[in-house]
C-alpha cells in the first residue's frame, strides 16, 4: 500500500512540473545584452562612430591614403605593400562599418521615430550621406532591398549606381521639403553638431550639392540647376566632424588612426614623394602638419610603390631602405570628418566655375584658408603671384585649380573622398613616367614630375599603367548573397560616373 | 610518501595475520572446456580474501582455508572467471575461454544493465583493467586507436583536452558527444586563454577530473537508436563510464595501490635544411632572424652586438639538435589508491590519486597536478536500496602559451640554425638579455618561456545520490539526483618589453606593454531522473522489460573577468597594475531542460529482442510553444547461433552469431540566447590584428547601444539526426575468429549553425537550421587468437572504420568552420564538411595549357579572392587500429598500432619556416634566381612568356607566401601511423604473491606514441596537433603548437 501512495505522489508531482513547466523553462533571455531600447536615439552614437571609423579607419583611411600618394610602404617592412601593388582588396571592414554598424541603427532610428522630427533628419541625412560613400566607392551595391534582415531578405538584389543616385537625390529632396523648425535633438547622442538642427539642415543642403556635383561626367548632369541650387545657399558653416576631443589614450577609446599607430602599424607607412614634392616645390605651409620633418630638418618622401628597390635612388650614398623618409604622426586630438567647409566651398567654386561664374575664386580662396585655417598654419597660398592663386583660365584649368587644392586639402583628414573625387576629375594627372630601372628611378629623382601622379612601381603590370579604381566587392557579400554578381577582377572597374576620359 | 609506505606495511602484516586463522584443506583439480587438460597456473582464491594459490603444471592445487570459508573463486587471463562454492574438500573447476562475453552484460542510456545479445546496435566497452594499463592522465587516450569509429585526439601539452568526434561530425557546431558517468551528464566545456593564433592555452576540460583507475567500464554509444532515449542531448553520441563499486567481501577490505612514473620527450621536431645560415636576401647580417644568408662554411664568425667591447665568436655551420635540445624530459608521476569492500547489504568504494606532469618544456613552466578523491556507497534496506558517489578533484595547470607575437615557439623558429639555443637560457646574462640579444626582429626564448605563462586551478564535484525500490519483484523505481559542479580560474600573463631606443636591439614593434588577465568561471549542471522499470515474463518465451520516466536538467554558467591590458611595474601580475583601469567583463548562462521518455524491450526465447524507444524534449533553448520535440528509436537483434540451437540445427565451426538492426532519432537544441534580437553594448569593428582593438563606447562620457549585428532566429529547430545501422557479430572456432561489423547511415537533418550573413541585410549572421549533413560509414572490429596453448596465446585483433560525409543541402553558399583570416576549413552543400579554402595561386589556360601567372617580379600572383580546394579535406579517407596482444605465463605483451589515411592539415610550423628560411623546401635551385616554370605574365592585358626570374633577395617573401602554391602549400598530408602504445607487463605469480602477503603484483612498461610515420611530405608536424578547440575547428590544423610527446612510464598495481 505505502509504495502506491509513492507512485501516486509521484505521478502528481510529475503533472504538477509538466503544468509549470512552461514558466520554468522561460529562461532564454540574454542577461548579457539589453532586451530593449526605450529612446530609439541611444544607438546613434554607435552609427556616427562607424561612419568616422569607416572613413579614416583600417580601408579606407590607409588605401585612401596611399591611392592618393599621400603615403606608400616602408622599405622594410610589408603590411601595405598589397595597396601600392595594386591587389584586389575589397574595404570590407569599412562596408561592415558602414552598413550593419551605420545604416541598420540609422534605419532603427528612423523607424522609431517620427517623420520630420530631430532624430529622424540625423539619421535620415547620415544614411544619405553613408549610402552615398558606399556607392561612390563599389559602385553597383545592393540598396532598395537592402537593411531588410529582419524581414528574412538575406540576398538583397544588385543595383545600379545611376538608380541609387536617383532615390538618394529624390531622399534629400524629400527631407529638405520637412519643417524641423519645431524639433529638436538629443545633444548626448550626437557627437557630430551637439544637437544643433540648423546645422544638420545645412548639412542635409551640402549633401545634397555634393550629391548633384558627382554626377558632373555623367549625360544627365546639368550645371545651370545646381548653380541654381547653390545660389540658395545655406550650407554648412561649420565642418561635419566628431570632435577630436572625445579620444582617450587607451585601446579601443583612440581615434582609429592612433590605434593603428599604437598597433605598431605606421612602421609601415613613409611620406609619398607625390605630395612631398608637391608640397614642398610650392613652400606650402601646410608640410609640417601633414609630414614629420627628418632629422635634417628637411621633408623627404619615396617614389610611390618602391619599397622593394634596394638601390640608392639619389645616389646620396645612403640606400633607399636606409633613406630617412618624413613620416606621418597622427595626434589623439585628431577629428573624424564626415563634410568639411573647405570641401562644400571647393564645390561651390566649382560649380560657378563650371558656369564660368567669377564668383567661383572667392569660394575657392574660401576653401584653401579654411583648410590652412584647420591646420593652424599662418600664411597664404592664395594670393596674387602665389603658388595656388586662382587661375581665372579655362574652364579646365580652373576645375584643376581646385582638384589640385582639394587634393592638398584632404590629406590626413579625407582620404577616401580624395581618391573618389581624383576619379571624377582625374587631377591630379598621371605621368606617363614608367620606373623600372635603376636608370628610371635617377631620371624621375632629376626631373620628378611634381603635381602628377607616378604609377606605383610595385603596380606597375598590375592595371596596365592604370591606377585602382574601386575596390572589389567585399567576401561577406560575394559568398553570402545568392543574388550577386560576377566578383570584379581587378581594382580597375570604374563606377557609373567615372566617365571623363584620361588617366 | 613515508607515510603511504607505512600503510602498505600496515596492510600487508594485516593480510599475513589473517592468513594465521583456523583452517582446513582443499584440493582439485582445474581442466579446460576445450580439451579437458588440466590447466596450469589458474589461480585459485577464497572469496572475499586474499587467502589464494595457483594450480601447478596439471592444473592440480592444494589450499588451506578459513573452515567458514563458503567459495573459491578461480581466474586465470584469457578464461572466464567461476565461483563455485566449497562442498567437501575437492572443488574441481571446468575453464572457459572467455573472448567475447556472450552473455556479457553491458551498460545502456540511463545506466540499465542489458545482455549484450539483447542489445540491436554497436556497443563497445573497453574495461577498467585495459583503461587502467594505459597509464593515461586523461580516460579517453586509453581507447585510442581501440575503438572502430572514434575519433581521439589529444592536444599537446599537459592536461590538454582530448578531442573526440564518434562516427564523423554531423555539426557545424559541437561535434562532442556527451558523458555520462554513472547515470549522471558531466559538464566537458573546454577551457581556454587566448584565441587560436594569440597566447592559446588548452586547459583541458572538464572529463580530465576523471581518475582512469577508478573506472570500472566505458561504453561507447555511437548510434541514435542507441543514444535516443538521451533525446536532444545525443546527436553526437554517449560515452557512458561505469565507475568502480565495492563488492560483497563479507566485511573484509580489498586496498589496491597503481602508481607509475612516467618520462616525457617531444615527439615529432620538424626537419630543416642545413645549407645556409644566417641572414636575409643573401647577405650576412649578424641581427638577421633568418636563414637567408650565405652557404655554411664552418669558419668561426662572430655574432650578436659588440657588448661592452667585447663579442662572441662560434662556427657558422648548422646545429643539428638544437630545437630538440631546448626541450628537457619531462617527468609524470601518479599514484593512486583505493579501498572497497562490503557485506550483503552495504558496499562502499574509496580512492584518492595524485598526478604530478612535468611537461617538456624547461623547468616547471609547463605542469599539471591532479588530486582526485572518489567515495562511493550503497545500502540495501528491505526494498530499497541507496546509492551515493561523489568525487572530488582539484587540478592545477601551468602552460606555455602558443602562437604568434612573442611566443616560445616563434622566438624558437627566429633563431638562426647556426646557433645553440640553449646556450641562450641565461636570458638575463650581458649578451642574451632582451637589450641586447642579437637580432631585434625576435625575443630570447628563455624570456618568453619564463617571464610569460598561464596558470589555472579548476575544483571539480560531481556525484549523485540514487534510490531503487523495488515496489514489486517485477517493479522497480528509480530516483537519482546527479550534480555537478566546476570552477576555475584562470590567470594568463604577459612581461612587459621594454627596450630603450638606443639599445642594439631596438625595435618598436618588439616592445610590448604587457599584460594580465583573470577569469573565474562556474559552470554547474543538475540532473534530475525518475523512472519505473517493469519486467515481466508474459509467457515461457516472452518477455518484457519496460521503462518509462522523467527527466529535469539545468545547466548553468558564470564568468567574471579583468584584465590589464598595459603594465606599470615590470613583473606584477595583478589588475591594480595596470597603466589604465582594468577591463572588466562578465558573461552568464542557464538552460534548462525537461523530458519524458520510455522504452519497452521484448525477447522472445532468448533469441529474438526488439526495443522501442521515444523521448519527448521541452528545451528552454528554443523558441517559446515549439520547444517540444519528440525522438523516437527502434532495435532488433537476432541471436542466430541461439535460434538454431533451439531449432536443433548444427552450426559447425560458428560458435555465435547475431544480426541487428537499429533506427532512432536523436537532437540537439540550440545554444542558449539565439532566438531573441538583442541591443548589444555599442562598439565598432575592426579588424582583429594583433594589438588593434574595437572602437569602444562609452567615449566622453557617453555610452550607447547597438542593434546586434546577429540576428535573432524566432523561427529556430533542433538538429534532428536519424540514423539507420545494421551490424553482424559472429565467432567461430570456439571463439578463436570473430568480427563485428556495422553499417551506418545517418542524417543530421536542419543542422544549427551561425549562418554567416551579406552584411547588406544589415546583420553579419543569424543563427538558423542552415542545412543538412549526412555521415555513413562502416565500421569492422576483427579479432584472431592465431595461438593458444597453455602458457602461451596470442590475440590480434584490427579495427577499421571508413566515414563518407557530406552537406547535402545548405543554406548558405559555404560556412566557416575554422581557421583564420587567409586560411580555413568550410562546409560547401554537396561536397564533404571541412574543404580547405584559401588564396591559390593564378593559373591561366592559354591553348589547353595552364600556366602559372607571375607579376613583374616573376613572382606568383595569388588569387584574388579565397578558392574553395575541392580536393582539399580535413577527412581521412579511413582510419585503422591494430592490436597484438601476447601473453607468456604471467608476462603479457600489447601494441596498438594507430592509423589515419588521407586528409589534409595546415601547418603554420611549415609556414613560418618559409619565412625564417629554414624549411627544407627552401634550398630549391641552390637558392639562385630562377624563372618559375611554365609561367606567364600580363603585360598591357595580355598573357606573355615571364622571362624574368624570382631573385634571391624576393625568396623569403616567396616561400613565405606558399613558394609555387601559395598558402596552398601550407595543406599538407594528414595521414599517420603512430605506435600509440606497447605494454609490458608481469604479474607476480599468485603463490608468490601470497607469500608477500598480497593478492596481486602486477607491474608494467608502457611507451606511447613512440613512434610516428607520416607522409613524406610532412616532415614538420605531428598531425594530431591542433590548436584551434576541439572540435571541427580543431581539425583545421596547428597554428605555431608547442609538440607533441612521447612517454616512457614504468607502474605498478598491488592489490591487497
Amino acid at each position: 500500500m505505502k509504495f502506491k501512495k509513492i507512485i501516486y505522489m509521484l505521478f502528481i508531482a510529475i503533472s504538477t512540473s509538466l503544468v509549470g513547466c512552461d514558466e520554468w523553462l522561460d529562461v532564454n533571455k540574454d542577461p548579457n545584452n539589453l532586451s530593449e531600447l526605450t529612446s530609439p536615439e541611444a544607438v546613434m552614437p554607435v552609427a556616427q562612430l562607424a561612419i568616422g571609423n569607416a572613413l579614416m579607419g583600417w580601408d579606407m583611411g590607409f588605401a585612401g591614403a596611399l591611392w592618393s600618394q599621400y603615403w606608400t610602404q616602408d622599405h622594410t617592412s610589408s603590411q601595405f605593400k598589397f595597396l601600392d601593388e595594386y591587389d584586389e582588396t575589397s574595404f570590407s571592414t569599412a562596408y561592415t562599418n558602414l552598413v550593419p554598424f551605420a545604416l541598420n541603427d540609422l534605419k532603427a532610428i528612423k523607424a522609431n521615430s517620427e517623420v520630420g522630427s530631430g532624430h529622424y533628419l540625423v539619421a535620415e541625412a547620415l544614411s544619405i550621406y553613408t549610402w552615398q560613400v558606399i556607392t561612390d566607392t563599389w559602385g553597383d551595391i545592393p540598396y532598395f532591398e537592402a537593411l531588410k534582415g529582419d524581414e528574412g531578405l538575406f540576398s538583397p538584389k544588385f543595383d545600379s549606381q545611376e538608380q541609387i543616385y536617383a532615390d538618394l537625390l529624390a531622399r534629400v529632396d524629400a527631407l529638405l521639403e520637412m519643417n524641423f523648425s519645431s524639433a529638436d535633438i538629443s545633444d548626448d547622442y550626437d557627437f557630430i553638431y551637439n544637437g544643433n538642427v540648423s546645422a544638420w539642415v545645412a548639412f542635409a543642403k551640402s549633401l545634397k550639392l555634393k550629391l548633384m556635383l558627382r554626377l558632373s561626367e555623367t549625360s544627365g548632369y546639368n550645371n545651370a540647376e545646381v548653380l541654381a541650387f547653390a545660389k540658395e545657399g545655406g550650407f554648412i558653416t561649420e565642418t561635419a566632424k566628431i570632435s577630436g576631443e572625445i579620444w582617450e589614450p587607451k585601446d579601443g577609446k583612440r581615434h582609429p588612426m592612433v590605434e593603428f599607430d599604437d598597433a605598431g602599424y605606421f612602421d609601415n607607412v613613409i611620406a609619398s614623394k607625390t605630395i612631398i614634392e608637391f608640397l614642398n616645390t610650392n613652400s606650402d605651409p601646410r608640410i609640417g602638419s601633414l609630414f614629420t620633418a627628418t632629422s635634417a630638418g628637411t621633408y623627404v618622401g619615396s617614389i610611390q610603390g618602391d619599397f622593394a628597390y634596394d638601390g640608392d635612388t639619389d645616389g646620396n650614398g645612403t640606400a633607399d631602405q636606409d633613406e630617412e623618409y618624413s613620416l606621418v604622426e597622427f595626434d589623439n586630438k585628431s577629428d573624424l570628418i564626415l563634410m568639411s567647409t573647405w570641401e562644400v566651398n571647393f564645390y561651390l567654386a566649382e560649380v560657378y566655375a563650371r558656369a564660368g561664374d567669377s564668383a567661383a575664386k572667392s569660394y575657392y580662396d574660401a576653401a584653401v584658408q579654411a583648410s590652412l585655417d584647420y591646420w593652424g598654419v599662418s600664411g597664404s597660398v592664395t594670393g596674387a603671384g602665389e603658388y595656388a592663386e586662382w587661375p581665372a583660365g579655362t574652364v579646365e584649368e580652373n576645375i584643376k585649380a581646385i582638384a589640385m587644392q582639394k587634393w592638398v586639402a584632404y590629406c590626413k583628414v579625407q582620404h577616401i573622398e580624395s581618391f573618389i573625387e581624383r576619379n571624377r576629375t582625374k587631377y591630379p594627372s598621371v605621368n606617363a613616367v614608367e620606373i623600372k630601372t635603376p636608370a628610371d628611378r635617377t631620371d624621375v629623382y632629376l626631373n620628378f614630375p611634381v603635381g602628377d601622379f607616378t604609377i606605383s612601381v610595385a603596380g606597375l603590370g598590375k592595371l596596365s599603367g592604370n591606377l585602382p579604381s574601386s575596390p572589389i566587392y567585399p567576401n561577406a557579400v560575394i559568398t553570402r548573397n545568392t543574388n550577386k554578381p560576377q566578383q570584379k577582377t581587378s581594382l580597375g572597374q570604374k563606377v557609373w560616373w567615372d566617365q571623363k576620359s584620361g588617366k | 610518501m613515508k607515510k603511504i609506505a607505512l600503510m602498505l606495511l600496515g596492510i600487508a602484516l594485516f593480510g599475513v595475520l589473517v592468513a594465521e586463522a583456523q583452517v582446513k584443506s582443499i584440493t582439485g583439480t582445474v581442466t579446460s572446456a576445450e580439451d579437458d587438460m588440466g590447466i596450469p597456473g589458474v589461480s585459485v582464491s577464497v572469496k572475499g580474501t586474499t587467502i589464494g594459490t595457483v594450480t601447478n603444471l596439471d592444473g592440480v592445487y592444494q589450499l588451506e582455508v578459513p573452515s567458514d570459508a563458503a567459495i573459491l573463486v578461480f581466474s586465470f587471463v584469457g578464461m572466464k572467471t567461476q565461483e563455485i562454492e566449497i562442498r567437501g574438500s575437492e572443488v574441481n573447476a571446468v575453464m572457459e575461454a572467455d573472448l567475447v562475453g556472450i552473455d556479457e552484460v553491458v551498460v545502456t542510456a540511463m545506466g540499465v544493465s542489458r545482455q549484450k545479445k539483447s542489445i540491436g546496435y554497436a556497443s563497445t566497452s573497453v574495461g577498467g583493467d585495459e583503461i587502467s594499463e594505459a597509464k593515461v592522465v586523461n580516460p579517453m587516450n586509453a581507447l585510442q586507436g581501440k575503438v572502430a569509429g572514434v575519433d581521439i585526439s589529444s592536444a599537446p601539452g599537459p592536461g590538454a583536452t582530448q578531442n573526440v568526434i564518434i562516427r564523423g561530425a554531423s555539426s557545424f557546431g559541437s561535434n562532442q558527444p556527451l558523458y555520462v558517468i554513472d547515470g549522471v551528464p558531466i559538464t566537458n566545456s573546454q577551457v581556454t586563454t587566448g584565441s587560436a593564433l594569440n597566447n592559446n592555452v588548452d586547459f583541458g576540460s572538464g572529463l580530465n577530473a576523471v581518475n582512469p583507475d577508478d573506472i570500472q567500464n566505458m561504453t561507447v554509444l555511437k548510434g541514435a537508436a542507441a543514444t535516443a532515449l538521451y533525446g536532444s542531448r545525443a546527436a553526437n553520441g554517449v560515452i557512458l563510464i561505469t565507475t568502480k563499486s565495492g563488492t560483497n567481501t563479507d566485511g573484509q577490505m580489498k586496498i589496491s595501490y597503481d602508481g607509475s612514473v612516467s618520462m616525457l620527450r617531444v615527439g615529432r621536431i620538424p626537419e630543416r635544411q642545413d645549407e645556409f645560415g644566417q641572414g636575409w636576401s643573401g647577405h650576412h647580417a649578424l641581427d638577421e632572424n633568418g636563414n637567408w644568408g650565405p652557404r655554411y662554411d664552418g669558419s668561426d664568425r662572430v655574432w650578436g652586438y659588440v657588448i661592452d667591447n667585447s663579442q662572441q665568436i662560434k662556427p657558422y655551420s648548422f646545429v643539428e639538435s638544437r630545437i630538440r635540445d631546448f626541450y628537457d624530459f619531462g617527468l609524470s608521476h601518479k599514484n593512486s589508491v583505493s579501498a572497497s569492500g562490503g557485506n550483503e547489504n552495504t558496499t562502499y568504494f574509496m580512492s584518492f590519486s595524485h598526478n604530478n606532469v612535468d611537461g617538456v618544456m624547461p623547468e616547471d613552466v609547463d605542469t599539471y597536478k591532479r588530486s582526485t578523491l572518489s567515495t562511493k556507497g550503497s545500502h540495501k534496506w528491505g526494498k530499497i536500496n541507496l546509492t551515493s558517489s561523489v568525487n572530488y578533484s582539484n587540478e592545477k595547470t601551468k602552460a606555455v602559451p602558443s602562437g604568434q607575437g612573442s611566443s616560445v615557439f616563434r622566438s624558437l623558429w627566429e633563431i638562426p640554425e647556426d646557433y645553440s639555443i640553449v646556450d641562450l637560457k641565461d636570458y638575463k646574462s650581458k649578451f642574451n638579455n632582451l637589450n641586447n640579444y642579437f637580432t631585434p626582429y625576435g625575443v630570447n626564448p628563455y624570456f618568453s618561456l619564463f617571464e610569460n605563462g598561464s596558470e589555472q586551478v579548476r575544483h571539480k564535484v560531481y556525484g549523485k545520490v540514487q534510490a531503487d525500490i523495488n515496489i514489486t519483484n517485477e517493479l522497480l523505481l528509480t530516483y537519482r539526483f546527479g550534480a555537478d559542479l566546476e570552477s576555475t580560474n584562470t590567470e594568463a600573463w604577459q612581461a612587459k618589453i621594454d627596450i630603450p631606443t638606443d639599445a642594439p636591439s631596438y625595435n618598436d614593434q618588439k616592445n610590448q606593454p604587457g599584460n594580465y588577465s583573470v577569469n573565474k568561471r562556474t559552470r554547474y549542471e543538475t540532473n534530475h531522473d525518475a523512472f519505473l522499470n517493469y519486467t515481466k515474463d508474459l509467457s515461457e518465451k516472452l518477455n518484457l522489460n519496460a521503462l518509462v520516466g522523467i527527466n529535469f536538467n539545468q545547466r548553468g554558467y558564470t564568468r567574471v573577468g579583468g584584465e590589464v591590458l598595459a603594465l606599470d611595474v615590470p613583473g606584477y601580475y595583478n589588475l591594480t597594475n595596470g597603466l589604465a583601469d582594468p577591463i572588466a567583463s562578465q558573461y552568464k548562462m542557464e538552460r534548462r531542460l525537461f523530458g519524458a521518455f520510455g522504452n519497452v524491450e521484448l525477447g522472445y526465447d532468448d533469441y529474438l529482442y526488439v526495443t522501442l524507444t521515444a523521448r519527448n524534449d521541452w528545451s528552454s533553448t528554443l523558441p517559446a510553444g515549439e520547444n517540444s520535440y519528440f525522438y523516437p528509436g527502434a532495435t532488433a537483434s537476432l541471436v542466430l547461433s541461439e535460434m538454431a540451437k533451439k531449432m536443433d540445427m548444427e552450426l559447425g565451426v560458428i560458435d555465435f552469431a547475431k544480426a541487428r538492426v537499429a533506427y532512432g532519432w536523436t537532437g540537439n537544441d540550440a545554444a542558449p540566447y539565439v532566438i531573441y534580437p538583442v541591443f548589444e553594448k555599442g562598439y565598432v569593428g575592426n579588424p582583429g590584428y594583433p594589438n588593434v582593438d574595437d572602437l569602444e563606447l562609452p567615449l566622453n562620457s557617453i555610452n550607447s547601444w547597438m542593434i546586434s549585428n546577429q540576428l535573432g532566429s524566432p523561427n529556430l529547430a533542433p538538429e534532428i539526426t536519424k540514423e539507420f545501422e545494421v551490424g553482424l557479430e559472429m565467432n567461430f572456432f570456439k571463439n578463436r575468429i570473430g568480427f563485428d561489423f556495422s553499417y551506418y547511415n545517418r542524417l543530421t537533418d536542419g543542422l544549427i549553425s551561425n549562418q554567416p550573413l551579406d552584411p547588406t541585410s544589415g546583420y553579419t549572421s543569424i543563427v538558423s537550421n542552415i542545412g543538412d549533413v549526412r555521415n555513413k560509414g562502416i565500421e569492422a572490429l576483427f579479432f584472431v587468437s592465431p595461438v593458444r596453448t597453455e602458457d602461451f596465446e596470442w590475440k590480434m585483433s584490427f579495427n577499421y572504420s571508413k566515414n563518407k560525409n557530406k552537406v547535402e543541402t545548405l543554406a548558405e553558399g559555404e560556412i566557416f568552420l575554422g581557421g583564420f583570416g587567409g586560411a580555413g576549413i568550410v562546409a560547401v552543400e554537396g561536397k564533404e564538411m571541412g574543404l580547405f579554402k584559401t588564396q591559390v595561386t593564378q593559373t591561366v589556360t592559354i591553348d589547353g595549357v595552364e600556366h602559372i601567372v607571375v607579376d613583374g617580379n616573376g613572382m606568383p600572383v595569388a588569387t584574388a579572392d579565397e578558392v574553395v580546394l575541392e580536393d582539399k579535406s580535413v577527412n581521412e579517407k579511413f582510419r585503422a587500429g591494430f592490436t597484438n596482444d601476447f601473453s607468456y605465463k604471467n608476462w603479457s605483451l600489447a601494441a596498438t598500432f594507430d592509423l589515419r589515411y588521407g586528409g589534409y592539415i595546415y601547418s603554420y610550423q611549415k609556414d613560418y619556416m618559409g619565412w625564417t628560411g629554414s624549411g627544407p623546401e627552401t634550398v630549391y635551385n641552390n637558392r639562385q634566381p630562377f624563372v618559375i616554370p611554365n609561367s606567364v605574365r600580363l603585360v598591357n592585358g595580355e598573357y606573355v612568356e615571364n622571362d624574368i626570374p624570382v631573385a634571391s633577395t624576393d625568396l623569403h617573401t616567396f616561400y613565405s607566401a606558399g613558394g609555387f602554391e601559395q598558402t596552398d602549400n601550407f595543406f599538407i598530408d594528414r595521414s599517420y601511423l603512430k605506435l600509440r602504445d606497447i605494454v609490458l607487463a608481469y604479474e607476480l605469480p599468485a603463490g608468490f604473491a601470497k607469500r608477500l602477503g598480497v593478492a596481486k603484483i602486477r607491474a608494467s612498461v608502457v611507451a606511447s606514441n613512440i613512434l610516428l610515420w607520416t607522409p613524406k611530405e610532412n616532415q614538420y608536424i605531428d598531425p594530431e596537433t591542433t590548436t584551434f578547440g576541439n572540435d571541427i575547428s580543431a581539425k583545421f590544423g596547428e597554428f605555431g603548437a608547442n609538440p607533441t610527446n612521447q612517454s616512457y612510464t614504468f607502474g605498478l598495481s598491488v592489490m591487497f
